[in-house]
């Protein structure tokens, strides 16, 4: 059985799980060791208790054995009566047995039925050569504390004193300091895990508070918002959490800085693959101009003609510089920024600068733009740079007189533009390929293979997604997906500036 | 399922604290200490009932049990060395002792020095040895004591005290009215009182409690109670040693076995050193021959008289 999956998920909990355990197994063997200690000395003690007394009882019976050993006195009777005073006056006794030097029993009390004890048989007693003290239960349930003491003069043997304490007092002294020594463990393992649990939940407080200062880190707020100074360790933790989040917002600015240097290459890179279209529809105008400049010069005496032709040629650079206009309006580096952005006026604003390199191809463009789309809170320049690029992909990828459609339309709280071409479509094996940065089908020199890796970048930065779908042969659908922001009277505006 | 088993899991561990400490507790609680062998000796030493006993006296100059504590380490000795089984039996005055071995209740008996010398002539009687001290010879001295505290500083200043004696039998209950007073010009009549006692530790136990001004004991008596505030005033000559005395009709065999075990410890052997070093101050330096003529020449040439 795995208990590692039965540990309490929660710091707090483990930790005093942890503790708890270890504090009561030290407790534990501590107070066991005390305990076992402390009755080896009490039983000790009360073992020489016993034969202090009786050693101190033999003096008397010893003299009375004299006695009678020497005819001097009938010995029964002091003994008896010793024996019966020793008793009353101690509570503690339960049997006093004296034995003559042949194992008859000279005086015993009469608190005790046969045997008169319990440490061995007669024989072994009138064997005993030195005091001996033992403890054990009776066979009726007391315990007593018996002391066999050989009384002696020399090599003369006087007979065996034996005298029973009883000792069950002794097991409640060991009983009750048990308990005490429990208890005592009890409450201080108790009182330390509950100082412990009320220390963690400080600690533990103080780092949730920290955890929820990193849950509602703000990486664009200025100044980054200093959390509460502390002198222990949780302070030194936070300070190093607002260092760190310092280095975060620095290191986050020099991205976004290397991000958008990246977009504006991007943006550079996409005027490159405009610019045929563009060269295109500014030769014209410049041809024309040549041809009426030739025929000025050949007549310059005719001023109606001249009139006329400068009249030609006026429009002519009012068309190209409109061209430049437009490219360079594309190609500035405006400051970044969010605000609202009506997707439908980006397309339009695209479809623009894409029209010559339409023209180019005779490309048929279906516009499908939905009316009161909600706007998106985007960079209005970022966006306008992936549906360039997207665009300018599908003018790629459709042949001659081909045909693509751009349409937008809001789903739930989305707004939605698709680019569709019915061009030569994506190989299956190549369009999880087509979004990672410098992969592309075109040949060297024609592509940077980052566009559509830096249009994916973009989107998912504003909150979006970017996904492809194709049929090899058929047709490829490029979907932008951006939440719509809430900006209802900004569109209520941009709808009636499109109105005418 | 890990909610459940976590709760269970601290259950089981709690039960398993309980159930360790209840069985801790359980052995804590058994004391019982009989498992080991009893320790086992002869049960009446050597086997001694099957040879022939000689009872051997001794004055009661002490408590039963002091006695017994002194003399029976020679008994055993006896018994040891001897072919016979020595017991001692005890008197219940100087004077019991005397007709006991007259009587032929035992066959030695150990006498006081100074009813020795007084007997009369009595032919049956044969001293067998006496002590020796610690100078090798066969005398001591009886000495008057006092309280450490007490003022007294010599004999002379014992008119109108309170004398403590042990038995009128003895010479330490007779050298002041025969000798010591005498030799100071003080006379009993001069003493406020006397009083014997039966035992000589008596004597010093009712001076230490301040009944009695002074007393007399003998002096092996005197040094055992030296550190307990007792303190000597003066020392009486030196007279022999208390003898052990036998009779003539008993087997001779037996007193010369007696004599001859006595006799032949010397302290300056380790083995026999070993031996007196076990036994009282009092025979702890060996014993030697003594005639019963040494007794009456001593208290008659010291002028010691009944």
């Amino acid at each position: 059985m795995n208990l590692s999956g039965l540990a309490p998920q929660g710091l707090r909990a483990r930790i005093l799980l942890t503790v708890g355990l270890t504090a009561t197994a030290i407790m534990m063997v501590m107070s066991w060791s005390m305990l076992y200690s402390w009755r080896e000395s009490l039983v000790s003690q009360e073992k020489s208790n016993a034969r202090a007394v009786s050693r101190a009882f033999s003096v008397a019976i010893i003299d009375a054995l004299i006695f009678a050993d020497q005819d001097l006195y009938q010995s029964e009777g002091f003994l008896g009566n010793y024996v019966d005073l020793f008793m009353a006056q101690n509570s503690r006794l339960r049997a006093i047995t004296i034995l003559d030097p042949e194992g008859s029993v000279v005086a015993r009390s009469w608190s005790r039925t046969d045997p008169p004890w319990v440490t061995g048989s007669l024989e072994e007693l009138l064997h005993i050569d030195r005091p001996l003290t033992t403890i054990t239960r009776t066979p009726e349930g007391p315990w007593v504390l018996e002391t066999v003491l050989p009384m002696r003069t020399g090599e003369r043997r006087w007979g065996v004193l034996v005298l029973a304490v009883e000792a069950d007092s002794i097991r409640g002294q060991i009983r009750r300091n048990f308990i005490l020594l429990a208890s005592f463990s009890v409450v201080v393992t108790s009182g330390m895990l509950l100082l412990l649990w009320l220390m963690l939940g400080r600690l533990l407080r103080s780092l949730r508070a920290l955890v929820r200062a990193m849950d509602t880190v703000d990486f664009t707020a200025r100044p980054i918002p200093a959390l509460p100074y502390r002198r222990d360790e949780i302070g030194t933790l936070y300070k190093h959490f607002h260092d760190m989040q310092q280095r975060v917002e620095h290191s986050r600015d020099e991205l976004m800085k290397a991000q958008h240097q990246v977009w504006h290459a991007e943006r550079l890179a996409a005027i490159g693959r405009l610019a045929s279209g563009l060269a295109h529809e500014i030769n014209n105008p410049l041809n024309g101009i040549r041809n009426c400049i030739y025929a000025i010069r050949a007549d310059l005496d005719n001023r109606r003609q001249t009139v006329e032709y400068l009249d030609m040629m006026d429009e002519g650079l009012t068309h190209a510089s409109g061209v430049i206009e437009k490219l360079l309006g594309f190609a500035r580096k405006q400051q970044a920024g969010m605000g609202p952005v009506n997707i439908n006026e980006s397309v339009e604003a695209v479809q623009r600068l894409v029209a010559f390199n339409l023209e180019r191809k005779k490309i048929t463009l279906e516009m499908d733009l939905e009316s009161g789309l909600p706007l998106v809170s985007a960079d209005r320049q970022l966006i306008q740079e992936v549906i360039m690029n997207l665009m300018l992909n599908a003018v790629d990828a459709v042949q001659e007189n081909g045909f693509i459609r751009v349409a937008t339309f809001s789903r739930v709280d989305q707004v939605v533009l698709e680019i569709m071409d019915r061009g030569h479509g994506i190989p299956p094996q190549q369009i999880d390929q087509i979004f990672d940065p410098f992969f592309t089908t075109k040949k060297a020199g024609e592509g940077t293979g980052l566009g559509l890796s830096i249009s994916l970048g973009i989107v998912q930065a504003h909150g979006g997604n970017l996904v492809v779908t194709s049929e090899p042969g058929v047709e490829t659908t490029f979907t932008i997906s951006l939440p719509a922001a809430d900006f209802e009277d900004d569109r209520q505006i941009g709808d009636e500036e499109k109105k005418p | 399922m890990k909610r459940i088993l976590l709760p269970i899991l601290l259950v089981i561990l709690v039960a398993l604290v309980g159930v360790t400490n209840y069985l801790v507790l359980e052995d804590l609680t058994d004391i019982s200490t009989n498992s080991t062998p009893l320790p086992t000796g002869p049960a009446t030493g050597n086997d001694l009932s099957d040879r022939p006993l000689v009872r051997i006296g001794v004055v009661s100059r002490f408590a039963p049990n002091v006695i017994y504590a002194g003399y029976q380490p020679i008994m055993d000795y006896l018994n040891h060395e001897g072919t016979r089984r020595y017991e001692l039996q005890l008197s219940t005055s100087y004077q019991d002792a005397v007709n006991r071995l007259r009587d032929g209740m035992v066959e030695a008996s150990f006498l006081g020095a100074w009813i020795f010398g007084h007997l009369e002539s009595d032919e049956d009687l044969l001293s067998i040895a006496a002590p020796l001290n610690e100078n090798g010879r066969s005398e001591f001295h009886a000495v008057l004591v006092t309280r450490e505290d007490s003022d007294l500083t010599s004999t002379s200043q014992l008119a109108g005290l309170k004398v403590a004696l042990p038995s009128p039998q003895s010479w330490s209950g007779n050298w002041l009215q025969t000798n010591g007073l005498s030799d100071v010009g003080l006379s009993v009549a001069d003493l406020d009182s006397i009083h014997h006692f039966d035992h000589h530790q008596t004597v010093v136990w009712q001076i230490l409690r301040g009944n009695f001004d002074a007393g007399v004991v003998k002096e092996s008596v005197a040094a055992e109670y030296r550190n307990e505030g007792l303190r000597t005033v003066a020392v009486s000559q030196a007279i022999p040693g208390p003898p052990l005395v036998g009779r003539r009709g008993v087997d001779p065999d037996i007193l010369v076995e007696i004599s001859t075990l006595l006799l032949a410890l010397d302290p300056d052997q380790p083995a026999d050193l070993r031996v007196l070093e076990s036994w009282t101050h009092e025979f702890s330096f060996g014993f030697t021959a003594v005639d019963r003529r040494h007794y009456q020449d001593a208290f008659q040439a010291e002028g010691v008289n009944r």
